[in-house]
């Protein structure tokens, strides 16, 4: 009887640490100078956020965060933002979060052109033509009946309204390994993502110092090098494999902690180099580049 | 009791499922004896722009596109302007960036549209956006070699040569379903591993003032990644039916492309912005043709060949053993004879290192540079590559070691296409003007019956 309550007990006890450990998201080991980790994705609706709240500690950043999705305002020019009250039904929309522009603003302040937000995703205008200027919403493939039309231009299946509720639905895992003799190496796993659509895979660092505003999208790379991009597949499944010039779980010194991965949603079709919009020429987080998961390194999860 | 009569209601509602699942296959297979399929498969032609395979036309298209085509790649030429490719050159040869004045006089831009092109940079190193207003680019190497916080190209970011831009393969599978919509299908291998690809449809427009126009096939964004084995695929669904044989020439849909991008950018629908008021960009800048799939006309170039996934080639070790190269100067070719163990095998095959970039001093002092490898054999093959090299200053200022890594691709004969992976090592003396080279790695090809084996 003694010895059943003892198994029972134990058997309790590596059940909750076990528990715990994996509500924390994170799982770590190493051995014989070898590291694992993996992360398990944190669906988001902006850096750092989920419907208004922070997904986690940033060490010196705290919760610094900001949104990058409203939900679509019929009656009016400027997107609600969301909430924990908000409808999963909510159609999404274009968004600027102040905490952006107060964050990350270059030497001249931000300016957001209105007509920007308030779009639904699938809205979102795109360059269209080869002067690089003439942006328009980009229609579906399939509204151009007669075939002689085809070469206009349109977007691909699917292109159904992007409500809450799919965007949700995205999840994802992420592993690092670092070998002894190896290059470290991240891979991840997405599900749930927009389909047949353009993201982009980025690491946040945490500095020793932080001086606000962060010119030039401050501590955030593009994770293992260029190109980062990754096109989802007609399920919305996605895979990213990279190698990484450090090792997040054995920093060296002078090195600094990943703090976050976090994956990017282009709703414009369109990216370019080492930063993941242009807001000094009008693409913003929340215009036209959306945060729709996140992968904790060293940060804390608060949920 | 209870547990009787829910097995008996599962029972019913798996008899319901299954009753529903035929009913529901059945009038999937109605439906498709009343629908017209037909399929189309077509093999790509490797290009070095758009419908041209060196100076030969991949295909000719039916009314005025005819022979039409332009290059998007170069030669790099160390010493000046990019040389234009015209024929076959070793597969070892550095291309670059190089926009085709062909496109432009075809295509009705002035000749000083292009007076600012920026022809002649490798493909690795086409500069890349680096800030929040997309104003300043700078050319960016490899991750793996900078510091955590540097910006830097994912791994593999070899120089790309010929014959690394000619081992790509591709194959797209049409379905056409009553006439009215299609499915494609693409497979590819032997792209630029991590790289972005865009399909592009070519159409013969009415009433344009240009000759072809390029389309988003399927709609945006029309892009694959390849992955770091550099394979690719991706399915396309379209709202209407391409050519489904090469004989309907009155079809406007004449060609799709597979363009890669070296900016890592996509400008949105098109694939370059000749008319950018401030940063115009043009083909053979940032975007390069690598596949063309004809649809309709007549096909010059057959297609390169089968899609075929590095990893399933056979491999040989190979051992460098040494190697005594003499230089007539510190900047000419060095020759002489190797001896190489391939698979166990010893061999003697001439030897001939040439540098492509000088050595060039590094801020912590070493000398970087970029050299051709080129080994002959016996029987006329050929082995050649590219080797990154770094020269590590000794105590004897003359004497350098050599930490290298070289690559190599295709060749000739039994090598053409090749692929290896080596680590080279030892000295160079610039006084006596001989090194000798030593290093292992592996060699892969698709097939089992090529030299490696049967000298």
């Amino acid at each position: 009887m003694y010895k059943k309550r003892l198994i029972k007990f134990l058997t309790l006890s590596i059940a909750t640490v076990g528990g715990a450990i994996y509500a924390m998201g994170n799982t770590v080991a190493s051995e014989a100078g070898n590291s694992y980790m993996e992360s398990r994705g944190m669906v988001a609706t902006g850096f750092n956020r989920l419907l208004g709240k922070p997904l986690m500690s940033l060490g010196i950043f705290e919760d610094f965060g900001f949104s990058t999705l409203g939900a679509f305002n019929p009656e009016g020019d400027e997107p609600i933002r969301l909430s924990e009250k908000t409808d999963k039904s909510a159609l999404l929309a274009t968004y600027v979060d102040d905490a952006f522009l107060e964050s990350f603003s270059g030497e001249k302040p931000y300016i957001v052109d209105p007509a920007s937000l308030n779009l639904p995703l699938r809205d979102v205008r795109s360059n269209i033509d080869i002067t690089g200027t003439n942006f328009q919403k980009i229609a579906p493939v399939n509204s151009f009946e007669p075939w002689v039309d085809q070469f206009r231009h349109g977007q691909a299946y699917p292109f159904n309204p992007i409500h809450l509720k799919q965007l949700l639905k995205a999840k994802g895992e992420a592993v690092i390994r670092c070998d002894d003799d190896k290059a470290p190496v991240i891979e991840m796993k997405m599900t749930g993502l927009i389909p047949n659509r353009f993201y982009s895979v980025w690491g946040f660092f945490e500095p020793e110092f932080v001086r606000f505003p962060m010119k030039d999208f401050g501590p955030i790379r593009p994770l293992g090098g260029l190109p980062n991009m990754i096109v989802t597949s007609r399920r919305g499944d996605a895979t990213f494999e990279r190698q990484l010039n450090f090792c997040p779980m054995n920093l060296k010194r002078g090195e600094i902690p990943l703090s976050t991965i976090f994956l990017v949603y282009h709703s414009n079709h369109q990216f370019g180099g080492t930063v993941p919009s242009f807001p000094e020429t009008g693409s913003f987080p929340g215009s036209v580049a959306h945060v729709h998961l996140h992968f904790p390194v060293s940060a804390k999860r608060l949920r | 009791m209870k547990y009787r009569s829910m097995l008996s209601i599962k029972c019913r509602i798996n008899h319901l499922m299954v009753g529903s699942l035929a009913l529901a296959t059945s009038v999937l297979f109605a439906a498709n004896a009343y629908a017209e399929i037909q399929t189309r498969t077509i093999f790509a032609s490797t290009t070095t722009g758009w419908n041209k395979n060196f100076a030969s036309p991949i295909a000719k298209y039916p009314g005025d596109v005819g022979i039409f085509g332009f290059r998007t790649i170069g030669q790099y030429n160390p010493n000046g302007n990019v040389i234009p490719i015209t024929g076959p050159l070793p597969d070892s040869t550095l291309i670059s960036t190089f926009v085709d004045p062909e496109w432009a006089e075809r295509l009705g831009f002035p000749p000083e549209a292009l007076a600012n092109v920026k022809n002649n940079i490798p493909l690795r190193e086409v500069p890349v956006r680096i800030d929040a207003g997309g104003f300043n680019k700078k050319a960016l190497s490899e991750l793996a070699n900078q510091g955590q916080m540097g910006f830097g190209l994912a791994s593999p970011a070899y120089p790309i040569t010929l014959g690394d831009w000619l081992r790509a393969r591709g194959r797209i599978d049409i379905t056409c379903f009553d006439h009215k919509y299609a499915h494609i299908k693409g497979t590819f291998s032997g792209l630029v591993p991590n790289h972005i690809y865009t399909f592009r449809e070519w159409f013969r427009p009415n009433g344009s003032q240009f000759i072809v126009v390029p389309g988003v096939l399927g709609g945006a964004p029309a892009s694959f990644i390849a992955d770091k084995y550099g394979n690719g695929e991706y399915f396309i669904k379209l709202p209407s039916c391409p050519p489904m044989s090469a004989d309907n020439v009155d079809h406007p849909f004449i060609a799709i492309a597979i363009t890669v991008s070296f900016a890592h950018e996509s400008g949105g629908l098109v694939p370059v912005l000749p008319l950018h008021p401030t940063d115009p960009s043009f083909p053979g800048e940032r975007a390069f043709g690598q596949l063309h799939f004809p649809l309709n006309g007549e096909r010059i170039v057959p297609g390169a060949g089968p899609v075929s996934d590095i990893r399933d080639w056979p491999c040989k070790h190979v051992r460098m053993l040494d190697s005594d190269l003499v230089m007539e100067s510190p900047t000419a070719p060095a020759i002489g004879r190797a001896k190489v163990l391939i698979g166990g095998a010893l061999m003697r095959p001439k030897t001939e290192v040439a540098f492509v970039r000088p050595p060039q001093p590094r801020v912590d002092g070493t000398l970087g540079f970029l050299a051709t490898l080129r080994y002959e054999f016996e029987n006329d093959d050929v082995l050649e590559g590219l080797i990154e090299g770094t020269f590590i200053p000794t105590d004897d200022p003359y004497v350098v070691k050599n930490r290298s890594k070289a690559r190599f691709v295709g060749g000739a004969n039994a090598y053409d296409t090749a692929i290896g992976d080596f680590r080279l090592g030892g000295k160079a003396n610039f006084e006596t003007l001989v090194a000798n080279l030593t290093g292992k790695g592996e060699v892969c090809g698709p097939r089992e019956d090529d030299m490696l084996s049967s000298n």
